[in-house]
């Protein structure tokens, strides 16, 4: 009877996953009880980081049977077949006002310039060896966009999908940490203090026009981004009709709310340690960091030269808010601008750029798709 | 197929330009609808009566200054009977007798509001 219950208990051990447990499962772990930290503890996105860290832990679970059907590999299909981003942008859409955009459209290049980071990135990937197109998913995350950072991920690399997400993800939320000290740099004092002109007012015809002709105009030029481009002024539109609040109410939040939980629980559900603890991981995380460096300091060296050619009316600031990261780099735009000259309201100018980066970010990422295709799958 | 070229430098230039080029076409588009609104073109004629109003004020001034002065004051008397500061009359109007019609209507309003209310 007792070797029966040694056998039993034997057996016991070797099915459970402490049998199985590697050290890159433990570090892997302890990441993502990081992670938890500094979402829980600090406040970094915790909507986002929070379910990407418990997926982490889920995914290095030894004998966790993913692999079978059931929620985790219906979870893990959104991700591989790129449900989810353009279900995020469709409450993105809903949530985002392009008025202060269709107000000043010019400001539309500073989220044109802004993208320069993106191929920054790119460049020193493919100097550090990844492949054209795994430098152009990489790169991507200088669009400071999660959604499309994770689409084009899936379409171009799927393998390195968790460290371009969670580098994403992380630096979007490191954004006011990231931002002032380059904006500084490449601004005087007295380019922060200008005060900018009070928009014009937006008519209902123009909102309601604007996603439907966007939409038109870019999906026939970029075709591969329809997807993304599409839900975003769908959203859009359900904001701005006027009569379609309760499908705008659905898409901000329940349906917004539950998507991003499966798409961040998804994105922790990529970071096994067999594909996270590799070197390609903290090139990755450091070209991240390139790309918002880079893209910020072109949006606002994009910002000084419109205010030169302005005539000094535009402060150059609102360019950083290019780096799409909605509305986090206008908040950071409105800070620094406040710091410098207390009475002046920066944030629905610097709106102007951060949706019109988010456009950007997609037009660059379906550019991208069109000129080096997907990988094969 | 394979990736059009593998030159990062040619991948930036390209995209560069087709993210700016695709972002002017916007700008444009975006100003063109400012100037196709057809509610902004319903808006001035709206904005037009304003101007046309305030010669109307004029109109009903004179109309007022060739009241018997002591008419006015009889009226503003009777007001401040009622317990309201003659200070507190905007202006007395003549009743037009020629829209009897909408005179009645208007006492029968006020008469129906009294006794709603």
């Amino acid at each position: 009877m007792f070797e029966a219950f040694i056998v039993a208990i034997a057996s016991i051990w070797t099915d459970s996953g402490f049998a199985a447990l590697t050290s890159g499962h433990c570090i892997m772990i302890l990441v993502a009880l990081i992670l938890l930290y500094m979402a829980i503890g600090k406040g970094f996105e915790p909507l986002l980081l929070s379910p990407i860290a418990f997926g982490c832990i889920l995914a290095n679970i030894p004998k966790n049977g993913f692999e079978a059907p059931g929620v985790m590999s219906v979870i893990m299909y959104g991700i591989n077949h790129e449900v989810f981003p353009p279900l995020i942008f469709l409450g993105v859409g809903a949530m985002t006002d392009f008025g202060p955009l269709l107000a000043n459209p010019k400001t539309l290049l500073l989220g044109a310039a802004a993208q320069a980071g993106v191929f920054v990135a790119l460049l020193g990937a493919m100097m550090l060896g990844f492949t054209v197109q795994e430098a152009a998913a990489i790169g991507i995350i200088g669009g400071a966009d999660g959604p499309t950072s994770i689409y084009l991920a899936a379409k171009m690399a799927p393998q390195l999908l968790g460290a371009i997400a969670v580098a994403a993800y992380s630096y979007m939320s490191l954004v006011p940490l990231i931002q002032p000290p380059i904006m500084k740099l490449f601004t005087t004092e007295a380019d922060r203090k200008i005060v900018m002109k009070q928009l014009r007012p937006v008519s209902h015809f123009e909102k309601v026009a604007f996603p439907l002709m966007s939409t038109i105009v870019i999906s026939l030029l970029l075709p591969s981004v329809t997807a993304l481009i599409g839900m975003l002024m769908l959203g859009n539109l359900f904001r701005e009709a006027g009569c379609l609040d309760r499908l705008s109410d659905t898409a901000q939040n329940a349906l917004m709310n539950t998507v991003t939980i499966m798409l961040a629980t998804g994105t922790g559900l990529t970071m096994s340690a067999d594909r996270f603890l590799t070197y390609q991981t903290i090139l990755i995380v450091i070209l991240g960091l390139v790309a918002f460096i880079g893209g910020t300091a072109a949006g606002v060296i994009f910002g000084k030269l419109m205010c030169l050619v302005d005539g000094g009316a535009t402060n150059p600031l609102i360019g950083s808010a290019g780096v799409s990261a909605v509305p986090m780099a206008a908040r950071v735009s409105q800070v620094v601008g406040q710091k410098a000259n207390p009475a002046n309201f920066l944030l629905m100018h610097a709106m102007g750029p951060n949706v019109a980066g988010v456009i950007g970010t997609a037009v660059a990422a379906g550019t991208m798709l069109a000129m080096i295709g997907p990988v094969a799958k | 197929m394979g990736p059009v070229t593998e030159n990062p430098f040619l991948i930036a230039i390209i995209n560069m330009s087709i993210v700016f080029g695709v972002l002017i076409a916007l700008g444009v588009l975006m100003t063109l609808l400012q100037y196709v609104d057809p509610t902004k073109k319903k808006s001035k004629p709206v904005a037009a009566p304003a101007p046309a109003a305030a010669p109307a004020a004029p109109v009903a001034d004179p109309a007022a200054a060739q009241d018997n002065n002591e008419i006015i004051a009889v009226i503003a008397a009777a007001v401040a009977a009622c317990g309201v500061s003659s200070e507190q009359i905007a202006f007395v109007r003549r009743v037009d007798l020629k829209n009897s019609w909408t005179m009645n209507a208007r006492a029968e309003a006020i008469s129906v509001r009294k006794e709603c209310f």
